[in-house]
C-alpha cells in the first residue's frame, strides 16, 4: 500500500494530482481526478500509480541527499566524543595509578617510619611525571566539556529531525510558518553548510491553516533546489552561495521568500519549471516533479508560488499562503516594500 | 649533542573539537603537532617547510582533503600524507593510489590504530615516545 505519512495529496483518497495527458500544456486546470471516462478508467489509474512512485522517487532523492548531511553532521561530534571518552578512560586509569601512591604515602604517613615516607613521597612523584599529573589534571575537565558540547549538537539535530517530522493531526491546522521554515531550515542546514550562507529573517507572522508536513515539503524543496543551483554555479573551486529567507505578513495572508545566489533559470525555463517531469538536472538526481508538487500544494493551500529569475544571477520563490481567518485582521499591514 | 626536533605532524579539520580531540589521542606520539583548519591554512603552512606528515579531514569547506593532499603529494611528494573520513567508500582505490595515502582512517577513529600508524610514519619518533 502506498500511503504516505504526510497525507501529501498522493495518499488522500479522491485527490490524487490531476492526470496529464500527452504534452505538459497548460498548468493545473483545478479538474479533479478520477472523473474520467470509463474506458480510461484503467490508464488514468496506471498514471495515477506511477505519478505516486514518481513523487516517492523524487522525495526519496531529497531526503538521500538529507540523510547524508546529516549523518555527516553527527557523525562529526560522535568522532570527538569516542575520542574523548578513550582519552577520559586513559586518564583514569592515570589518576587511579597516582592515587595507588597517594595511599602508600598515607600508610607510611601512619606507621611514621622516616624512611618508608622518603620512599613513598618519591614514588608518588615519580608516577605524577611519568603519567603527566598536571596535564591530566588540566586537561581532563576540557575533555568532558568539549564531549558534552558534542553531544548537545547531536541532541539539537534530533530536535530538527523531529520538529521537522511532527505533523499533528492528518487535517489542516493553524501554524506558525516561521517554525515549520526554521526547523525545515535547520534540517538542510546539514546538508548545505560547507557551501552555503543561510540568512533568516523572519516577521511576526498571522497564523495560516495549513497541513504543516506539506508546507514544510514545499520548503525543503525550495532550499535543496536553491542549494543545487549554488553547486551548478560553484562548480569546483567551492566559493560559498548565500540563500535568503525571508518571511513577512502581507495583505490576507504571509509571504515567505526563498532567495539565492546560484546558477539562475533560464528565461525559456523559467515558464516551464512548475510543470511535472520538466528537470534541468541529472539523470538520478531528482525526476522534476519537486516544483509541480510544490506548486500543487501551495495551490490547495489558496495560496501562490512565484519565481523571478536571471541566468547567472540567482532565483527569488516568492510563496503567499492567506492568514487563518481569525488572524485576517493581523495581516492586513500593508507589505515592505521589495 | 645538538636536540632533536621532534618532527612536525599538520593536523587539517574545519572542525576545532577534532582537532583538539586528535591532539590527545596524539600525545606523546613523539611528532610535534600543528594544526589548520582549512585546506588553505595547511598550504600555507606547508610552505613554511618542515612539515614531516599530513592527516587531513576530507570534507571541509572549499577544497576537501583529497583535493589538499594531491597537492601535497605533487609538490612535497616526502611529507607523508593520511585522510581520516567518515566516508571511507568516497574515495576508491584508484585515487588512493593516485594520492599516495600512507593510510584512510575512518571516523570515527581507533586510538590504538592511529598511534601505530603514526608510530611507522617516523621511526625517530617511535624511539622518543617509547621512553615515556
Amino acid at each position: 500500500m502506498h500511503r504516505t505519512l504526510d497525507g501529501s495529496p498522493d495518499g488522500t483518497p479522491g485527490r490524487g494530482l490531476p492526470v496529464r495527458s500527452g504534452a505538459p500544456s497548460a498548468p493545473r486546470s483545478g479538474s479533479p481526478a478520477g472523473e474520467a471516462t470509463r474506458d480510461g478508467d484503467d490508464v488514468e489509474q496506471r498514471l495515477e500509480a506511477l505519478e505516486r512512485q514518481l513523487l516517492q522517487t523524487e522525495k526519496m532523492a531529497s531526503i538521500g541527499q538529507l540523510a547524508a548531511g546529516i549523518a555527516h553532521e553527527i557523525n562529526n561530534p560522535m568522532g570527538f566524543i569516542h575520542a574523548n571518552l578513550v582519552q577520559l578512560a586513559e586518564y583514569a586509569d592515570d589518576l587511579k595509578s597516582v592515587w595507588q601512591r597517594v595511599e602508600a604515602l598515607r600508610d607510611a604517613l601512619d606507621d611514621g617510619e622516616p624512611d618508608e615516607i622518603g620512599e613513598a613521597r618519591r614514588a608518588l612523584d615519580q608516577r605524577c611525571e611519568e603519567v603527566d599529573a598536571a596535564f591530566v589534571l588540566s586537561d581532563l575537565h576540557k575533555a568532558v566539556r568539549e564531549s558534552l558540547e558534542g553531544a548537545e549538537r547531536i541532541r539539537h539535530i534530533v530536535q530538527d529531525l523531529r520538529a521537522f517530522a511532527h505533523h499533528g493531526s492528518e487535517s489542516p491546522e493553524p501554524a506558525d510558518l516561521n517554525a515549520c521554515l526554521d526547523s525545515t531550515a535547520n534540517i538542510c542546514w546539514t546538508l548545505m553548510k560547507h557551501s552555503v550562507a543561510l540568512s533568516r529573517e523572519y516577521r511576526a507572522l498571522p497564523r495560516v491553516v495549513c497541513r504543516p508536513l506539506q508546507i514544510k515539503q514545499v520548503f525543503m524543496n525550495l532550499l535543496v533546489n536553491a542549494y543545487q543551483a549554488i553547486e551548478a554555479r560553484a562548480g569546483d573551486e567551492g566559493a560559498r552561495g548565500e540563500i535568503r529567507l525571508r518571511t513577512a505578513p502581507c495583505p490576507g495572508g504571509v509571504s515567505v521568500v526563498v532567495e539565492d545566489d546560484g546558477i539562475g533559470i533560464a528565461p525559456e525555463h523559467r515558464e516551464r519549471i512548475f510543470e511535472p517531469f520538466f528537470t534541468t538536472k541529472e539523470v538520478g538526481v531528482g525526476v522534476g516533479l519537486g516544483l509541480s508538487t510544490s506548486y500543487e500544494i501551495v495551490r490547495r493551500h489558496g495560496g501562490r508560488l512565484e519565481v523571478t529569475s536571471e541566468p547567472g544571477r540567482g532565483a527569488r520563490f516568492e510563496l503567499f499562503l492567506p492568514a487563518a481567518p481569525e488572524d485576517v485582521e493581523t495581516a492586513s499591514e500593508p507589505r515592505e516594500p521589495a | 649533542m645538538p636536540p632533536t626536533t621532534r618532527p612536525v605532524l599538520l593536523l587539517v579539520d574545519d572542525e576545532a573539537s577534532i582537532l583538539t580531540a586528535l591532539r590527545r589521542t596524539l600525545r606523546g606520539s613523539g611528532f610535534a603537532i600543528e594544526t589548520a583548519s582549512s585546506a588553505d591554512a595547511a598550504l600555507r603552512r606547508l610552505e613554511r617547510g618542515d612539515v614531516a606528515a599530513v592527516l587531513s579531514d576530507q570534507k571541509m569547506p572549499g577544497r576537501s582533503g583529497v583535493e589538499l593532499l594531491r597537492v601535497v603529494a605533487r609538490r612535497w611528494p616526502n611529507v607523508a600524507r593520511v585522510l581520516l573520513t567518515g566516508w571511507p567508500e568516497e574515495v576508491p582505490p584508484a585515487v588512493r593510489a593516485e594520492l599516495g595515502l600512507r593510510a584512510l582512517l575512518p571516523k570515527p577513529w581507533d586510538a590504538d590504530a592511529l598511534r601505530a600508524l603514526l608510530g611507522t610514519l617516523a621511526p625517530a619518533a617511535r624511539a622518543s615516545s617509547a621512553a615515556r
